[in-house]
């Protein structure tokens, strides 16, 4: 065999086996890199899954704790109430009563039962506030501030531009929102000051502000059962296409802006 | 081993194993699959038609040009398939027709520059799926894909016959055995190839529920 041919064998071995082992490289790169990527699928979907479950497991706590609420509002202010009353017929009609104690408890009755009334009417405006339906969001929002504005808490509202029409679902959800901020605000944060600012302008923007003292955002997220309220206005806003923005640090307040774009806009920012 | 011994040992399990992947890959309805399906038929008969004129009526034929040829036309297809360039539909048959030109009037059938023109083409094509694979990770486990398989079958054929092409003729000018030798390394490769390919037919038979969604274009037209 001449130089040639075993320079041409030696070439040929060398460049055969290179170019195998990089297609060698490539094949197990593939699989290894696919299988990794597997893998990691697999643990995301987990926890996911697994913080679905808590996420699930924290939202039917708080149905369940605000079921309680009203059962206990009900059992203690109405149920007590309508107890008195009825007893007080009884012995009205029963004539245990004497003639001329008469009609000062026939007087407490009446007392007896308009409280019954009014505290239903909380409740009930709890609930679902009546002037949400009639009036519209910014009035109910007004209405809320006003009733829970108090020497110790200020609750200040105010509004920007002009109000346009939501659907009651749209009005609903933003209002429960608002409404579980400022209760954030009273119970968590024990603020001095919370004020709703509502801008009707396009994007719709509702932003809660409070001095309290504040919170750690990643820890509060890091701990679902703590962060469920965070997680259920966002759950809100996002049913009504709307972005949160928390802002908050340890004895800073709290800023929550709540950006609801409706489905043109949405489309209108993407196209841009 | 006898150099010539090896050399018909490999270039014999060559068709035949060409032939029972054919015969696996019948059963395929994807359109994908039939591309190769006829690519493996076309290799067995030219491979077949060679071996009988040579070895009973000592006739040489070059059926390797026309199989070079098809080879060219039908994996275009394979890979503009695989690779959804449905965009360069126009751009493909255009290639193709091209390339049909260029063997004919540059290449004047010069099987050297026809086997190594498709070994850098298809060796890119194959690293190219390769990479969208990665890219796109569509697919969950790439052993249970046939693609992946067959993708694998010509980037090791394909990737290792780069040099082999380039040194045939020099090779059997300068020294036969070695020619001989090289020619049996390349039937090697061909036979891993067409194993290979009937791992892939033989999974896309036991897994009915494999990604297809690569061969959404071909199942729309």
């Amino acid at each position: 065999m001449d130089n040639a041919a075993t320079n041409i064998i030696a070439l040929l071995i060398v460049g055969t086996s290179v170019m195998l082992l990089l297609a060698g490289a490539i094949i197990f790169f593939v699989i290894y890199y696919q299988k990794r990527m597997l893998q990691n699928k697999i643990a995301t979907q987990e926890l996911e899954a697994d913080y679905q479950r808590q996420l699930l497991q924290s939202t039917i706590d708080s149905q369940e704790k605000e079921r309680k609420r009203i059962a206990s509002d009900l059992h203690d202010g109405v149920g007590a109430m309508l107890s008195a009353a009825k007893l007080n017929l009884n012995m009205l009609r029963s004539g245990t009563i004497p003639m001329e104690e008469l009609s000062e408890a026939i007087g407490e009755t009446k007392e007896m039962i308009d409280d019954t009334i009014d505290t239903v009417r909380r409740i009930s405006k709890d609930l679902l506030p009546s002037s949400l339906e009639a009036f519209g969001l910014s009035k109910a929002v007004e209405e809320l501030c006003t009733k829970l504005d108090n020497p110790q808490t200020s609750v200040k509202f105010e509004e920007k531009n002009e109000p346009h029409t939501l659907s009651q679902q749209e009005e609903l959800l933003i209002f429960r929102m608002i409404q579980e901020l400022i209760n954030n605000a009273l119970k968590h944060a024990e603020a001095s000051e919370i004020a709703v600012y509502l801008d009707w302008g396009k994007p719709l923007t509702i932003v809660v502000t409070d001095d309290g003292k504040g919170f750690n955002l990643e820890e509060i997220r890091g701990d679902i059962k703590k962060g469920v309220g965070l997680y259920s206005i966002e759950n809100r806003a996002s049913l009504i296409g709307g972005d949160v923005e928390f802002k908050s640090e340890p004895g800073t307040g709290s800023t929550v802006k709540i950006i609801i774009k409706k489905e043109h806009e949405q489309d209108q920012s993407l196209h841009s | 081993m006898d150099y010539t011994l090896y050399y018909y040992i490999a270039a014999f399990l060559m068709l035949l194993s060409s032939g029972i992947a054919f015969f696996i890959g019948l059963r395929q309805s994807a359109g994908t699959l039939r591309v190769v399906v006829i690519y493996l038929l076309v290799s067995f008969l030219s491979d077949l038609i060679f071996r009988i004129a040579y070895i009973f009526f000592d006739f040489y034929i070059k059926t390797g040009v026309f199989f070079r040829l098809v080879e060219f036309v039908l994996l275009i297809e394979f890979y503009s398939l695989i690779l959804q360039l449905k965009k360069l539909t126009i751009f493909k048959r255009f290639i193709q027709v091209i390339s049909v030109v260029l063997y004919i009037v540059i290449f004047e059938f010069d099987l050297t520059l026809m086997r190594t023109t498709n070994s850098v083409f298809f060796s890119l094509l194959s690293t190219g799926f390769f990479i969208k694979m990665i890219m796109e990770m569509k697919v969950n486990d790439p052993l249970k894909f046939p693609l992946f398989w067959i993708n694998a079958a010509f980037l090791v054929y394909f990737s290792g016959s780069v040099f082999f092409s380039l040194s045939f003729d020099i090779l059997g000018r300068l020294h036969e055995m070695s020619a001989v030798l090289s020619f049996g390394f390349h039937n090697t490769l061909g036979l891993a190839k067409n194993i290979l390919i009937a791992i892939a037919f033989w999974i896309s038979y036991k897994h009915s529920d494999w990604d297809k969604s690569l061969l959404e274009i071909k199942e729309r037209k």
